[in-house]
C-alpha cells in the first residue's frame, strides 16, 4: 500500500496541467498509467506529494492523422494504453513493439508516454519512433515564467530529444508522438530477447526500420538506455554498437551474440 | 480540474450498484474494494504488477486493480468475482479442475471472462496473450486452458444453435 | 537502530526489536529469534516490528527508523561456511533446544549431520569395476504461494489466546507458542482458514510467535502481520540450496554396488524445519534404486542466505537431481541406455532402503512405472536426440520416491456426526491448501457409508479447540492418515447404528448391515430403519427415545516407524513410499540456447487413485514446479550475498502458455494399510523434473549438466565451451 498522503490532480486542459505544476515545482508528477508510479511509491523510488493526471487530456488520447512539416503524420496520444496502441493498426513496428511489453492486463494500464518518459530503461514504445524517425509534442511552463507564466508547446525529432533520458525541460510533460504515414509503412523488423520467460524485461529489443537503403536500427535492453544507429546499405555491425551491458538478466558476451544475431535477420528481413 | 486532497467522498460503479465511500488519493482500487467495501474475492499477492490476483474488469478490460487509484475509476463499471455471473465459465472451470488452492482463481475468471467476451473463440496465441497475465502456482496452467477451451466451444455451440 | 521517531509517529503503538525478547523458535532445532538479534543473519531478515492502529501508519512509522549496519563477512555456500576459519554463524548451537533425532555440530555451521552407513561402501567401492563421481549444485529458492503469509493473534482478558494464520500446522503452531511461552496447550486455539497454496512453507511455525509477542506486548489487542510479496519471499522461509557429491561404483554389467554421497543443503541463517530436510535426503539418499553399500553423509548447514524450510519434495528432490545426474554420468561411462540402468537396479518388493527398511509388498512397480514414462516419450521408436537445423529435440528420464518425513508419532483423528437429514459431517485437522484433501475425505466417507457424495459435510476451517488433532497438513500424508481415522470413525459410527438399531429391528447388532442410508439385516434387507431415525436417537411410537447422538471417532497413528541409529541411519522412518518415473522432451535453440518443455510425462505407484482428476491436478501442478525449480526459480546472489531478484518482476514463475503437454499415469500396487489402498500423491511429480530435464537438456546441448538453474546464457555457454558428450 501506499502509506503517506498524496494530491492527486486531473486537468482537463495542458494549461491547467502547467499551472497545476508552477504551483509545487518540483514537488508533482505527471502521471499517465500509472503503474511504475505506484510501484516506486510502494517501494519508497518515488516521492512526489501530488500527481498530476495527463492521460485524459485532448492531446494526450487522441489518435489522429494530422500535417506536421508539409507530412501526413499519425498522431499517438501519450495517454493512450498500450493496447490501444497495439490494436492500431496503422503503425506496425509500434503495435509489434508495444504487445510485448509486460503483460495484457498491465498493458491496459501502461500509457505510452508512461512507457517513453518513465524512469526505467527500457522504453520499447520508443523504439519505434527512434528507429522510423519521429516526433515528440511536448508541453511545459514558458520559459519566460513569472507567477502567471504560460505555457510553451514544442515539437523536436525524438531522436533529439533522446538520449539516457527523453531531454524534458522542468515541467515539461509528452503530450504525444507522431510518425510520418510514409515512415509508418515502411518494412520494418522486431526483435526481442528475454532471460527465459516472454513477460520480462527485455535483454535485447530492437526495432528496424530501411528506407531508401539506409537501415535505422533502435535497440534497448542492450546498454543502459535505448540507442539508436543509422547506417547505409546494410544494418549496423554490431562493432558499431558500444559494449552491451551485463547484469543479472544477461552477461555481456550473450547480449553481443543475440545482437550479432539480430542484426543478421534484420538484413534478411528487409532487404 | 479535479483535485483530491486528504479523505474524499469516492463514487464508485462496482457489480452495477453505486457505491459511496470515504477515500484517500493514495488509495489504489485492490485496497478499497478489499477494506473499504469488504470484497474480498480481489486478492492481494504481489501489489506490484506481477502476479495477476488482483484482476478486475473495468469497462470490461481486465486490469491488475493494483496498479490503479481508485479515484482514476470513479464512473467507470467495474466488476469483481462477486459480481460475475457466467454460469459457463463456472462450469468449465469446475469440471476441468481449473483451480486448486482457488487464491488466484477471482482474477483468473474475470480475465478468462473478458478475453471471451472480446474473441469468443480465440486462438491459441490470443489465449496465451491474455491468460499470461495471471500466474498460478497449483495447476500447472492445464485445468485452466481446458477450462476456457470448454467454455468457449460450449459458447460457440450456444451461438450455433 | 534508532526507533525515536517512529516511536512518535501517529497512531504508533510499540515498535520493537529482537532486543525485546529472549526467546528461540523453532520446531526441530529452536534456532531463530522472533526478530533479528544482534546481527542480521541473511538479506531480508526483520530487525524491527512496528505495530499501529492501521497498516498505513505502520509503514510510515518504519520508514522512519534509522538502522545502522556493521557488514560482516559473509558465507555464500556451505563448502565456505564448512571451510576452516569460516565464520560461526550460531556459536550457541550447542544450547538450542532441539528434538533428539537432530544432530548439530557446536562450534561448526553444521545444524545437522545425517549418516548412511549400510554394507562396507568404501571396500565395495574400491572392488567395483566402474566407478564415477559427480559434483552438483543449485541455489536456494522461493515457494512463491500466490497467498502471502499473515498471521493474527490475541490475548482474552482470561488469557486464552486466538490465533488465526494461513498455516498447514495449526496444531503444530499451538504446540511450538504452549511450550515457547508457557501457556497450557487448551489455552491456545489456533485457527487454519482456507490456505492460498503452501507447498511446505507455512508448515512450522512462521509469523504466528511474533504476532502473539507484539500482541502480548500490547496487553492482548488483536494484532495483525501481513507479508508482503518481499516479506513472504526473502524475510519468511523458502527452500534451501545444495552442493552434492556422488560417486557410485558398478559392474560393467551395470549393477550398482556402492553409493559414496556428500549432500550439503544451504539452509542459509537458520536451520529449523531444514535440519529434518537434510535429514529425509540422507535417509533416502538413493533414490529408487537398489544399492547395498551405502555411505552417506547429509549435512544441513548454516550459510548467510535467505533461510529454508519444508518445500515440496522435502529433500527428495534435492537429492533426486544429484542421484539421477550421477546415474547418467554411469549409463554414459558403461555406454548404457539410461533406462536400461534404472531398470537394471530399480528396488522391488523385498531390497532395503538406505536404512535398512525392507519394502513391502506394498511397494510400488517401479519398473512399469519405467517402462510407461519411456512409451509415453517413444524412448524406443523414436530418436531420443535429433537436430533439425538450429533447433535440437531431446529426451530425459530419471526416477524418484518419497515417503512422508514425518516424526515416529504422526497422528491424525476424524469426528463424524449426523444430521437430522441422515448427512455425515466429518471434522479432522486436515487443512485445504488446494490439494483436495477435504474433497478426497468426503469421497472416502462416501464409499465407507455407502451414501451419495453431496450427503457429506466436510468442515473447513480446522480450529485446534474443536478439531480432532492431526499432526500437519504436509508431507503428502494427510489423505493416508486422516483417511484412515476417517474410516476408524465411521466404522465406529457404524457400530453405534447397528447397536441403536438392534433394538427396535429385534436382532442381533452382527446381523445388521450399514450402508445406502439404511441399517438392515443382511439376509433380509427388507427389515431395516432409515439412517434418519437413528442418528439423534430412535424414538419409538409412544415417545420413548434410546441412543444417539451417533458419534463416530477415529484415529490412526503412524505404525512401526523408528528413529535412525545416529552412527549407521538404520531404521525406520518412512511409512510408505510412493515412487515413480518422470520424463520429458525438450526443444533447444542452439543458437541461443532457448528451449522449451514440449512434453512432461510421470507415472508413479499410488496404490490407488481415490480421485483421479485431483490425483492429476496435483501430479501436473507438481511437474510445472518442477520445471520450476529446474529452469528458473532461484534466488540470485550480489556482493554481501544480497538477494537481486526478491520479487515477482525478478523471480520468474512459469505462465500460461509456457508449460508442456502433461502425461500423467497412475499405477494401482494397493498400499496394504491405506484408505481404501492409497498412498500419498501430492509431492511426487515435482521429485524427478530436475534430472529428466537436466538430461534431455543435456543430449540437446551435447554439454553435461552439473548445476541448477538451467538457463538458456547457460545453455549457450556450455555449448560454446564444448565437452564432449551428453550426460
Amino acid at each position: 500500500m501506499i502509506p503517506f498522503d498524496i494530491v492527486y490532480r486531473r486537468p482537463e486542459t495542458v494549461e491547467e496541467a502547467v499551472a497545476a505544476w508552477r504551483a509545487q515545482p518540483g514537488a508533482s508528477i505527471y502521471y499517465s498509467g500509472g503503474t511504475e508510479i505506484l510501484t516506486g511509491y510502494r517501494t519508497g523510488t518515488y516521492d512526489a506529494g501530488a500527481v498530476i493526471d495527463v492521460k485524459r487530456l485532448p492531446e494526450c488520447s487522441s489518435r489522429d492523422t494530422r500535417r506536421i512539416a508539409g507530412h501526413e503524420a499519425l498522431y499517438f496520444g501519450a495517454g493512450l494504453s498500450l493496447n490501444e496502441v497495439v490494436e492500431d493498426a496503422s503503425f506496425p513496428l509500434l503495435a509489434a513493439s508495444a504487445r510485448r511489453i509486460a503483460d495484457h492486463s498491465v498493458r491496459n494500464r501502461i500509457t505510452l508516454g508512461g512507457n517513453v518518459a518513465g524512469r526505467l530503461p527500457y522504453r520499447e514504445a520508443l523504439l519505434p519512433f527512434l528507429a522510423a524517425g519521429g516526433t515528440a509534442h511536448l508541453a511545459g511552463p514558458s520559459l519566460e515564467g513569472g507567477a502567471a507564466g504560460g505555457v510553451d508547446r514544442r515539437e523536436l525529432p525524438v531522436r533529439e530529444l533522446h538520449a539516457k533520458r527523453l531531454l524534458l525541460r522542468p515541467g515539461e510533460f509528452l503530450l504525444g508522438l507522431s510518425v510520418e504515414a510514409a515512415a509508418a509503412g515502411l518494412p520494418f523488423y522486431h526483435d526481442r530477447a528475454t532471460s527465459g520467460t516472454e513477460v520480462d524485461y527485455p535483454i535485447l529489443a530492437l526495432c528496424a526500420v530501411a528506407r531508401s537503403g539506409r537501415y535505422a536500427v533502435a535497440l534497448s535492453g542492450y546498454l543502459d538506455a535505448p540507442a539508436w544507429l543509422e547506417s547505409e546499405g546494410t544494418p549496423p555491425l554490431p562493432k558499431d554498437f558500444p559494449e552491451p551491458r551485463s547484469d543479472a538478466r544477461a552477461s555481456r558476451p550473450y547480449r553481443a551474440e543475440l545482437l550479432r544475431l539480430s542484426l543478421s535477420r534484420v538484413e534478411d528481413a528487409l532487404k | 480540474m479535479t483535485e483530491r486532497i486528504g479523505l474524499y467522498e469516492l463514487r464508485l460503479m462496482v457489480n452495477g450498484e453505486e457505491r459511496v465511500l470515504a477515500a484517500r488519493p493514495q488509495d489504489t482500487l485492490l485496497r478499497v474494494l478489499r477494506e473499504a467495501l469488504g470484497l474480498t474475492g480481489t486478492k492481494l499477492g504481489c501489489e506490484n504488477g506481477d502476479c495477476g490476483v488482483c484482476t478486475v474488469l473495468i469497462d470490461g478490460k481486465p486490469v491488475k486493480s493494483c496498479m490503479v487509484l481508485a479515484v482514476e475509476v470513479e464512473g467507470a463499471d467495474i466488476l469483481t468475482i462477486e459480481g460475475l455471473k457466467d454460469e459457463g465459465l463456472r462450469e468449465a472451470f469446475q469440471a476441468e479442475n481449473g483451480y486448486q488452492c482457488g487464491f488466484c482463481t477471482p482474477g483468473m475468471m474475470l480475465n478468462a471472462h473478458a478475453l471471451l467476451r472480446a474473441h469468443p473463440s480465440p486462438s491459441p496465441e490470443e489465449t496465451r496473450e491474455w491468460m499470461a497475465s495471471n500466474l498460478c502456482r497449483c495447476t500447472g496452467y492445464e485445468g485452466i486452458a481446458r477450462a476456457i477451451e470448454r467454455a468457449s466451444s460450449k459458447r460457440a455451440k450456444i451461438l450455433k444453435e | 537502530m534508532d526507533a525515536a521517531a517512529a516511536r512518535a509517529s501517529s497512531g504508533v503503538r510499540g515498535v520493537f526489536t529482537g532486543e525485546d525478547w529472549k526467546v528461540l523458535i523453532g520446531l526441530y532445532l529452536g534456532d531463530k529469534p522472533p526478530l533479528a538479534r544482534g546481527r542480521v543473519l541473511y538479506h531480508g531478515e526483520p530487525v524491527v516490528a512496528v505495530v499501529a492502529d492501521d497498516e498505513a501508519s505502520a509503514l510510515r512509522a518504519l520508514r522512519l527508523v534509522e538502522v545502522e549496519y556493521r557488514p560482516l563477512p559473509a558465507i555464500a555456500t556451505p563448502r565456505e561456511a564448512l571451510a576452516p576459519g569460516a565464520p560461526i554463524l550460531h556459536p550457541e548451537l550447542g544450547s538450542y533446544r532441539r528434538i533428539p533425532a537432530i544432530l548439530p555440530e557446536p562450534g561448526s555451521n553444521v545444524a545437522n549431520r545425517t549418516k548412511i552407513r549400510k554394507g562396507d561402501a568404501d571396500r565395495a567401492m574400491a572392488a567395483a569395476e566402474v566407478r564415477i563421481r559427480g559434483e552438483f549444485s543449485f541455489p536456494p529458492g522461493d515457494h512463491c504461494a500466490m497467498e502471502p503469509r499473515s498471521a493474527q493473534a490475541e490475548i482474552l482478558a482470561d488469557g486464552r489466546v486466538l490465533v488465526t494464520s494461513s498455516t498447514q500446522s495449526p496444531f503444530g503452531v499451538r504446540n511450538l507458542l504452549a511450550l515457547g511461552f508457557g501457556i497450557p496447550q487448551g489455552m491456545i486455539i489456533v485457527t487454519a482458514p482456507a490456505v492460498g497454496g503452501g507447498f511446505g512453507g507455512k508448515a512450522g511455525i512462521q509469523l504466528e510467535p511474533l504476532a502473539y509477542l507484539l500482541s502480548r506486548a500490547l496487553g492482548g489487542r488483536p494484532v495483525r502481520l501481513a507479508n508482503t510479496r518481499e516479506n513472504d519471499m526473502l524475510g519468511s522461509p523458502g527452500r534451501p540450496g545444495m552442493e552434492a557429491r556422488v560417486s557410485l561404483g558398478a559392474k560393467r554389467d551395470g549393477t550398482l554396488l556402492a553409493a559414496d554421497i556428500e549432500f550439503l543443503f544451504d539452509s542459509g541463517g537458520y536451520a529449523d524445519y531444514a535440519v529434518n530436510v537434510s535429514r529425509a535426503a540422507g535417509y533416502a539418499c538413493t533414490g529408487p534404486y537398489r544399492i547395498p553399500n551405502v555411505k552417506s553423509d547429509s549435512l544441513c548447514v548454516y550459510t548467510n542466505h535467505p533461510f529454508a524450510t519444508a518445500f515440496r519434495g522435502f529433500g527428495h528432490i534435492e537429492m533426486a537431481f544429484c542421484i539421477e545426474r550421477a546415474m547418467d554420468i554411469l549409463a554414459a561411462e558403461l555406454g548404457m541406455d539410461p533406462v536400461e540402468l534404472r531398470l537394471k537396479n530399480a528396488v522391488l518388493p523385498g531390497d532395503t532402503t538406505p536404512s535398512g527398511s525392507r519394502l513391502d509388498a506394498s511397494t510400488g512397480d517401479l519398473p512399469r512405472c519405467i517402462r510407461t514414462v519411456a512409451a509415453r516419450l517413444g524412448w524406443e521408436s523414436a530418436p531420443r536426440g535429433e537436430a533439425r537445423g538450429d533447433e535440437v529435440r531431446a529426451k530425459g528420464i530419471s526416477c524418484f520416491w518419497k515417503a512422508p518425513a514425518i516424526p515416529t508419532f504422526t497422528d491424525a483423528g476424524a469426528i463424524v456426526s449426523f444430521n437430522e437429514d441422515g448427512s455425515l459431517n466429518v471434522l479432522t485437522g486436515v487443512v485445504e491448501l488446494g490439494q483436495g484433501a477435504l474433497s478426497g475425505l468426503a469421497q472416502i466417507a462416501a464409499g465407507a457409508l455407502g451414501i451419495d457424495l453431496a450427503k457429506i459435510h466436510v468442515a473447513g476451517d480446522v480450529s485446534t479447540d474443536r478439531s480432532p488433532h492431526d499432526w500437519t497438513t504436509a508431507a503428502s500424508r494427510s489423505l493416508f492418515m486422516a483417511g484412515r481415522a476417517l474410516l476408524a470413525a465411521i466404522d465406529d459410527a457404524k457400530a453405534q447404528l447397528r447397536r441403536i438399531a438392534s433394538q427396535p429391528l429385534r436382532c442381533p447388532e452382527e446381523d445388521l448391515e450399514v450402508s445406502g442410508g439404511r441399517v438392515f439385516v443382511r439376509d433380509d434387507p427388507e427389515i431395516s430403519l432409515a439412517l434418519e431415525e437413528l442418528v439423534l436417537g430412535y424414538v419409538y411410537p409412544g415417545g420413548n427415545a434410546i441412543g444417539g447422538p451417533v458419534i463416530g471417532r477415529g484415529s490412526y497413528i503412524a505404525r512401526g516407524l523408528s528413529d535412525l541409529d545416529p552412527e549407521t541411519g538404520s531404521g525406520r522412518p518412512g511409512l510408505e513410499w510412493t515412487l515413480g518415473a518422470e520424463g520429458v522432451e525438450v526443444e533447444l535453440e542452439k543458437s541461443t540456447g532457448r528451449f522449451r518443455v514440449l512434453r512432461s510425462a510421470c507415472c508413479m505407484d499410488v496404490g490407488r487413485v481415490v480421485n483421479p482428476a485431483l490425483a492429476r491436478g496435483q501430479a501436473v501442478g507438481a511437474m510445472a514446479m518442477g520445471i520450476g525449480f529446474a529452469t528458473r526459480e532461484s534466488f540470485a546472489f550480489g556482493p554481501g550475498q544480497n538477494v537481486v531478484n526478491g520479487s515477482l518482476r525478478d523471480y520468474k514463475l512459469m505462465r500460461f502458455g509456457e508449460e508442456p503437454e502433461y502425461f500423467v499415469d497412475f499405477l494401482e500396487t494397493p498400499q496394504g494399510d491405506g484408505p481404501m489402498g492409497a498412498r500419498g500423491l501430492g509431492e511426487q511429480g515435482i521429485l524427478g523434473m530436475p534430472g529428466a530435464i537436466a538430461q534431455a537438456l543435456s543430449r540437446a546441448a551435447g554439454a553435461p549438466i552439473r548445476n541448477l538453474p538451467i538457463t538458456p546464457e547457460t545453455l549457450w555457454r556450455s555449448m560454446r565451451a564444448g565437452s564432449g558428450g551428453p550426460r
